[in-house]
Protein backbone atom coordinates (compact mmCIF):
# COMPACT_ATOMS: atom_id res chain seq x y z
CA UNK A 1 0.00 0.00 0.00
CA UNK A 2 2.78 2.17 0.27
CA UNK A 3 2.62 3.24 -3.31
CA UNK A 4 -0.60 4.62 -3.12
CA UNK A 5 -3.40 5.53 -5.24
CA UNK A 6 -3.35 9.04 -6.49
CA UNK A 7 -6.85 9.44 -8.47
CA UNK A 8 -7.93 13.00 -10.20
CA UNK A 9 -10.95 14.59 -8.89
CA UNK A 10 -13.44 13.32 -11.11
CA UNK A 11 -11.37 9.81 -11.23
CA UNK A 12 -12.65 9.70 -6.92
CA UNK A 13 -16.25 10.90 -8.40
CA UNK A 14 -16.73 8.62 -10.64
CA UNK A 15 -14.92 5.24 -8.53
CA UNK A 16 -17.52 6.81 -5.65
CA UNK A 17 -20.62 7.33 -7.75
CA UNK A 18 -20.05 3.79 -9.32
CA UNK A 19 -19.69 2.31 -6.29
CA UNK A 20 -21.97 3.05 -4.17
CA UNK A 21 -24.58 3.52 -7.25
CA UNK A 22 -24.02 -0.47 -7.94
CA UNK A 23 -24.87 -0.97 -3.81
CA UNK A 24 -27.66 0.99 -3.70
CA UNK A 25 -29.38 -0.24 -6.77
CA UNK A 26 -28.54 -3.44 -5.22
CA UNK A 27 -30.43 -2.84 -1.93
CA UNK A 28 -33.17 -0.97 -3.30
CA UNK A 29 -34.76 -3.23 -6.09
CA UNK A 30 -35.08 -6.66 -6.79
CA UNK A 31 -35.90 -7.31 -10.37
CA UNK A 32 -32.19 -6.89 -12.16
CA UNK A 33 -33.58 -4.74 -15.22
CA UNK A 34 -35.05 -2.72 -12.28
CA UNK A 35 -31.58 -2.76 -10.46
CA UNK A 36 -30.06 -1.72 -13.57
CA UNK A 37 -32.56 1.28 -14.23
CA UNK A 38 -31.61 2.42 -10.96
CA UNK A 39 -27.90 2.40 -11.16
CA UNK A 40 -27.67 4.09 -14.41
CA UNK A 41 -29.64 7.10 -13.08
CA UNK A 42 -28.16 7.33 -9.97
CA UNK A 43 -24.57 7.45 -11.45
CA UNK A 44 -26.38 10.03 -13.78
CA UNK A 45 -27.41 12.13 -11.37
CA UNK A 46 -24.09 11.44 -9.16
CA UNK A 47 -22.22 12.99 -11.67
CA UNK A 48 -24.47 15.70 -13.03
CA UNK A 49 -24.80 17.16 -9.71
CA UNK A 50 -20.68 16.93 -9.10
CA UNK A 51 -19.60 18.25 -12.04
CA UNK A 52 -22.44 21.01 -11.71
CA UNK A 53 -21.25 21.92 -8.35
CA UNK A 54 -17.53 21.73 -9.46
CA UNK A 55 -18.93 24.45 -12.15
CA UNK A 56 -21.01 26.66 -9.54
CA UNK A 57 -17.74 26.60 -7.15
CA UNK A 58 -15.06 27.51 -9.94
CA UNK A 59 -15.53 31.01 -9.87
CA UNK A 60 -15.10 31.28 -6.17
CA UNK A 61 -11.30 29.02 -6.53
CA UNK A 62 -9.11 32.08 -7.53
CA UNK B 1 -42.58 -8.76 -15.52
CA UNK B 2 -44.69 -11.66 -14.02
CA UNK B 3 -44.52 -13.07 -10.27
CA UNK B 4 -42.53 -16.02 -11.45
CA UNK B 5 -40.09 -14.60 -13.15
CA UNK B 6 -39.24 -11.73 -10.14
CA UNK B 7 -39.21 -15.00 -7.85
CA UNK B 8 -36.35 -16.60 -9.76
CA UNK B 9 -34.36 -13.32 -9.75
CA UNK B 10 -34.25 -13.47 -5.92
CA UNK B 11 -37.03 -14.33 -3.20
CA UNK B 12 -37.91 -12.88 -0.62
CA UNK B 13 -37.00 -13.89 2.64
CA UNK B 14 -39.55 -15.48 4.99
CA UNK B 15 -40.36 -13.27 7.82
CA UNK B 16 -38.02 -14.36 11.06
CA UNK B 17 -38.30 -14.02 14.19
CA UNK B 18 -36.43 -11.18 16.07
CA UNK B 19 -33.59 -12.65 17.81
CA UNK B 20 -32.55 -14.06 14.27
CA UNK B 21 -33.01 -10.86 12.57
CA UNK B 22 -30.82 -9.43 15.24
CA UNK B 23 -28.15 -12.46 14.89
CA UNK B 24 -28.75 -11.44 10.93
CA UNK B 25 -28.04 -7.47 11.15
CA UNK B 26 -24.90 -8.37 13.81
CA UNK B 27 -23.49 -10.60 11.08
CA UNK B 28 -23.99 -7.87 8.37
CA UNK B 29 -22.24 -5.39 10.65
CA UNK B 30 -19.18 -7.81 11.57
CA UNK B 31 -18.72 -9.08 7.76
CA UNK B 32 -20.13 -6.76 4.85
CA UNK B 33 -23.09 -8.79 3.12
CA UNK B 34 -22.74 -11.95 5.68
CA UNK B 35 -26.45 -10.18 6.90
CA UNK B 36 -27.88 -11.08 3.38
CA UNK B 37 -26.03 -14.32 2.71
CA UNK B 38 -27.66 -15.68 5.71
CA UNK B 39 -30.59 -14.54 4.05
CA UNK B 40 -30.13 -16.80 0.62
CA UNK B 41 -30.16 -13.25 -0.83
CA UNK B 42 -26.73 -13.58 -3.31
CA UNK B 43 -26.99 -10.85 -5.23
CA UNK B 44 -27.20 -8.17 -2.53
CA UNK B 45 -24.45 -10.28 -0.34
CA UNK B 46 -21.97 -10.04 -3.02
CA UNK B 47 -22.89 -6.35 -3.95
CA UNK B 48 -22.07 -5.22 -0.35
CA UNK B 49 -19.15 -7.11 0.35
CA UNK B 50 -17.67 -6.20 -3.25
CA UNK B 51 -18.61 -2.00 -2.78
CA UNK B 52 -17.96 -1.86 0.96
CA UNK B 53 -14.40 -3.81 0.33
CA UNK B 54 -13.73 -1.09 -2.87
CA UNK B 55 -14.54 2.02 -0.69
CA UNK B 56 -12.04 0.36 1.93
CA UNK B 57 -9.69 -0.17 -0.56
CA UNK B 58 -9.30 2.72 -2.57
CA UNK B 59 -9.86 4.93 0.62
CA UNK B 60 -6.95 3.32 2.83
CA UNK B 61 -4.51 3.34 -0.67
CA UNK B 62 -5.30 7.06 -0.97
CA UNK B 63 -3.94 7.43 2.07
CA UNK B 64 -7.46 8.85 3.70
CA UNK B 65 -7.53 8.80 7.61
CA UNK B 66 -8.83 6.03 9.20
CA UNK B 67 -10.30 7.12 12.46
CA UNK B 68 -9.01 5.23 16.21
CA UNK B 69 -11.75 4.95 19.70
CA UNK B 70 -9.70 7.39 21.18
CA UNK B 71 -10.48 11.03 19.08
CA UNK B 72 -9.63 13.85 20.68
CA UNK B 73 -13.05 15.28 19.63
CA UNK B 74 -16.61 14.75 18.54
CA UNK B 75 -15.86 15.27 15.11
CA UNK B 76 -12.93 12.03 15.41
CA UNK B 77 -15.12 10.23 17.31
CA UNK B 78 -18.48 10.37 14.78
CA UNK B 79 -15.46 9.48 12.21
CA UNK B 80 -14.84 6.23 14.03
CA UNK B 81 -18.23 5.54 14.35
CA UNK B 82 -18.78 5.75 10.51
CA UNK B 83 -15.43 3.62 10.03
CA UNK B 84 -16.22 1.16 11.94
CA UNK B 85 -19.56 0.66 10.73
CA UNK B 86 -17.21 -1.97 7.77
CA UNK B 87 -17.04 -4.16 10.18
CA UNK B 88 -13.86 -6.58 9.67
CA UNK B 89 -12.68 -4.34 6.91
CA UNK B 90 -12.02 -1.55 9.58
CA UNK B 91 -9.31 -3.66 11.04
CA UNK B 92 -7.89 -4.47 7.41
CA UNK B 93 -8.03 -0.66 6.64
CA UNK B 94 -5.70 0.06 10.01
CA UNK B 95 -3.45 -3.02 8.82
CA UNK B 96 -3.49 -1.33 5.60
CA UNK B 97 -2.31 2.46 6.85
CA UNK B 98 1.57 1.49 6.93
CA UNK B 99 2.94 5.14 5.98
CA UNK B 100 -0.32 6.54 7.84
CA UNK B 101 -3.19 9.05 6.80
CA UNK B 102 -2.04 11.64 4.35
CA UNK B 103 -4.86 14.70 4.22
CA UNK B 104 -1.98 17.31 2.94
CA UNK B 105 -3.29 16.36 -0.79
CA UNK B 106 -7.19 15.65 -2.32
CA UNK B 107 -6.93 12.01 -2.66
CA UNK B 108 -6.10 11.65 1.18
CA UNK B 109 -9.22 13.34 1.82
CA UNK B 110 -11.37 11.67 -0.35
CA UNK B 111 -9.81 8.12 0.88
CA UNK B 112 -10.81 10.14 4.84
CA UNK B 113 -14.52 10.27 2.59
CA UNK B 114 -14.45 6.92 0.74
CA UNK B 115 -13.60 5.32 4.52
CA UNK B 116 -16.43 6.88 5.92
CA UNK B 117 -18.98 5.93 3.17
CA UNK B 118 -17.90 2.42 3.20
CA UNK B 119 -18.87 2.29 7.11
CA UNK B 120 -22.05 4.02 6.70
CA UNK B 121 -23.11 1.91 3.44
CA UNK B 122 -22.42 -1.57 5.17
CA UNK B 123 -24.52 0.09 8.32
CA UNK B 124 -27.31 0.50 6.14
CA UNK B 125 -26.79 -2.78 4.30
CA UNK B 126 -27.15 -4.17 8.07
CA UNK B 127 -30.54 -2.17 8.82
CA UNK B 128 -31.66 -3.80 5.60
CA UNK B 129 -30.93 -7.17 6.24
CA UNK B 130 -32.89 -7.02 9.50
CA UNK B 131 -35.58 -5.43 8.04
CA UNK B 132 -35.57 -8.22 5.39
CA UNK B 133 -35.35 -11.18 8.13
CA UNK B 134 -38.13 -9.34 9.69
CA UNK B 135 -40.24 -9.70 6.79
CA UNK B 136 -40.45 -6.10 6.35
CA UNK B 137 -38.22 -5.62 3.19
CA UNK B 138 -37.98 -7.93 -0.34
Amino acid sequence: MSAGLHLSHFQALLLFALVVSVALGFLSRREPVERFKYIARSLFWFLLIGVGIGWALYPFSR
Amino acid sequence: MTEEAIAKTEAPPRPQAAPWAVVVAIAGLLVPGLGHALLRMWGRALACFLSVGALVYAGAAMRGNVFSWEGADAFSRLGFVADAGSGVFYLIAKSLEGLGPDVSHSYGDYGTRFLATAGVLNLLAALHAYEAARGRKA
